[in-house]
């Protein structure tokens, strides 16, 4: 009987060893969007909660972005886990120093006292305050540690920590590569607003952004972040040549719904959907989607995955604040979360951006939620 | 106390330039793009060329990818035959596997060290807040993320005594506080990194086909970034997006207040410093008399 037990056992590990699925890391910023992105088949949740003591001290994601008590996050956890779900909070600090060490202490202390099942740390000081606390938790590197190699990896591991989000700049072979060298869990970005530019090492985002040049770039171009904006490109040369004026940062809208068989296959743990900030309904309507795909990908079920994976091309919202589907957004604009970049237009080439404003007059007409919802349900 | 002053360049043929003039020290190698790396050969010569003419002599590398670190263990091995060296470190594998080349020790580089204040953005908080918040606030940014005790260990139990940090004067007075903890510190002169990409902005706006076939236009080009609206300039050098700051003498007489004497200059297109004349001129223009 023992050998039997054994045996399933071991078939099971070997089964989940041969076709392990991911899970998802849904993002939240309050306790409504964690019973949504749960219902929507999360398997983990991640937030950041803000801290009152340095709550003007804003380095990358302002407090809009964040569950604002450690009340509601206690909500989170309890109903989180009462569904079998883990929550993750992001330190979210890059930086540390004596200022901010009282602050982050207590923020930590207060996050664990709630019942967190781990922290994404981005920083050495910070690393070194959570060690040299009476705190238990597993502890995820962020992005800001630059994973790129096994050996960053391995250095991490050493660290102490449990899991490792990778740099969103890679490429699946790399990703692949990593897995294989590394033992311990790897967590990468599958979809979201992300960035062209290495998160560790851009300052574009990091202080907020001019208020009032923000607001006449809103007018002027419906565009607010600063790695999105047109810059006028000059010759660095006695000439001083103007060369063009385009948007030369150029950072995405991230999409990898038809690059999930690959991702899947590269054996990562997580996978990580991006937009803490974004309304409820698009992280809602994306967790579904991701789950849907990835439970027909479980079962083999390739043929129905590409009917869904079709249909929601067609009809998820690609960006919060817009009503363009993804194949409309993304697909023709050749922007792949994991394909070449260096071939992808330039964002809003002139006849697209005539047809996306005629769109636009349309859907102030429209209720941007309710279209959301409504095409989630169609789905 | 007099500066020293150190050539930084990925390119033979400035280097030699770089040998020829009054500069203390060398520096060859790549700090942010990995498919600019250079051979084995390119490496060997360059420190050849260098160790003969009595300079210090300094190897960079960038942020890489597993293929690249590959290749940087070729050029660790050398320097670890050739006695002791050291090499500027911006990714967390090469501290990783410095414990194997007992003769090479680590320059903490720009890109493992996070500072805030190199964000090009006036404004530094997200609320209208009284004046005294606002202080404390800037404050935090001025620093970087060495201001921090613990972290300084964390890296000098790595065996990181030297660190290389950016010419930000409103920083100037938290960098003392490295200082003060046993850190040598080499301050970059004339570009800030901004931002990074892997996805080179500059060889997809030239229309290269892949980036490990990458003719390397960078090499002689680099482009300014004018934004009106909100009223920023930015020079565009390969991969990396750059805050150009003119330097003075003035403050770097400021900054030997604090013990901070050795500073970096890079040989590109878009510092414009590219021959030994250019070199010289900047020496006499900010040394410390």
């Amino acid at each position: 009987m023992w050998w039997g037990i054994f045996d399933m056992v071991c078939l099971t590990a070997l089964d989940k060893k041969r076709n392990p699925i991911p899970k998802i890391l849904s993002p939240i910023r309050s306790f409504e969007a964690g019973i949504r992105v749960i219902k929507a088949g999360a398997d983990q949740i991640y937030c950041g909660v803000t801290i009152p003591e340095i709550k003007n001290f804003v380095l990358y994601r302002g407090s809009a972005h964040e569950v604002p008590t450690y009340e509601e996050l206690e909500r989170i956890v309890k109903y989180a886990h009462s569904n079998s779900v883990e929550v993750v909070v992001t330190i979210n600090q890059p930086h540390m120093t004596h200022l901010i060490e009282k602050p982050i202490q207590n923020h930590i202390r207060s996050c664990v006292d709630k019942g967190v099942d781990a922290l994404i740390v981005g920083d050495f000081g910070v690393l070194s305050v959570i060690k040299n606390m009476p705190v238990k938790v597993p502890l995820y590197a962020s992005t800001y540690m630059a994973s790129l190699n096994c050996e960053a990896v391995d250095f991490l591991r050493k660290q102490g920590f449990n899991r490792v989000i990778l740099e969103r700049n890679l490429t699946i072979p790399e990703i692949s590569k990593i897995v294989q060298h590394s033992n311990i869990e790897l967590e990468v970005f599958i979809h979201g607003g992300g960035c062209s530019n290495i998160n560790s090492s851009c300052y574009l985002y990091h202080y907020s952004f001019p208020e009032k040049e923000h607001f006449a770039l809103l007018m002027k171009e419906n565009i607010c972040s600063p790695c999105t904006i047109h810059y006028e490109v000059y010759n660095l040369d006695k000439t001083g040549e103007k060369l063009e004026s385009i948007p030369i940062m150029d950072a995405l809208q991230y999409c990898s719904l038809c690059k999930l068989p690959e991702l899947v296959k590269a054996g990562v743990t997580g996978f990580k959907i991006e937009g803490r900030g974004n309304p409820i309904e698009y992280q809602e309507s994306t967790t579904r989607a991701y789950r849907e795909l990835l439970d027909l990908l479980s079962q083999d079920r390739m043929e129905k995955f590409k009917e869904k994976l079709e249909l929601y091309r067609r009809n998820l919202i690609a960006m919060p604040s817009t009503i363009w589907s993804l194949k409309e957004f993304l697909c023709e604009q050749k922007r792949c979360y994991y394909s070449p970049f260096l071939h992808t237009p330039y964002r809003f080439p002139l006849s697209w951006q005539a047809s996306t404003k005629s769109k636009f007059k349309a859907w102030i007409t429209k209720s941007m939620a309710n279209k959301i919802r409504s095409s989630g349900q169609t789905i | 106390m007099r500066s020293t002053f150190s050539a930084q360049t990925d390119s033979l043929s400035m280097l030699k330039e770089a040998v020829k003039s009054n500069c203390t020290g060398i520096r060859y190698g790549i700090e942010f793009c990995e498919w600019k790396l250079p051979n084995q050969k390119a490496l060997e010569d360059a420190y050849n060329l260098i160790n003969h003419k009595n300079k210090d002599f300094t190897y960079i590398t960038p942020r890489v990818s597993d293929n690249s670190l590959e290749k940087i263990r070729g050029h660790l091995d050398f320097l670890n035959k050739m006695g002791k060296n050291s090499v500027v470190v911006n990714d967390l594998s090469i501290i990783n596997i410095l414990e194997q080349y007992p003769n090479v020790k680590p320059i903490l580089g720009r890109q493992l060290i996070y500072t805030p204040a190199r964000c090009p953005w006036k404004q530094t908080t997200e609320y209208q807040v009284s004046f005294l918040t606002r202080r404390r606030v800037e404050k935090i940014f001025h620093m970087t993320n060495l201001n921090y005790e613990p972290t300084i260990r964390f890296f000098q139990n790595l065996g990181v005594n030297h660190v290389d940090i950016d010419w930000i004067p409103v920083c100037f007075q938290n960098y003392a506080f490295l200082v003060k903890n046993g850190l040598n510190v080499f301050v970059h002169l004339h570009l800030i990194p901004v931002t990074i990409t892997r996805r080179c902005h500059t060889a997809r706006f030239l229309k290269e086909n892949e980036l490990e076939d990458c003719s390397k236009p960078c090499q002689t080009r680099a482009f300014l970034l004018k934004q009106d609206i909100i009223n920023v300039h930015l020079t565009l050098h390969g991969n990396t997006v750059f805050k150009y700051i003119e330097p003075t003498r003035e403050e770097v007489k400021n900054l030997s207040k604090y013990n901070i004497s050795n500073f970096i200059f890079t040989m590109n297109p878009a510092t414009k410093i590219e021959n030994q004349y250019q070199i010289n001129a900047l020496i006499d223009n900010l040394q410390n008399t």
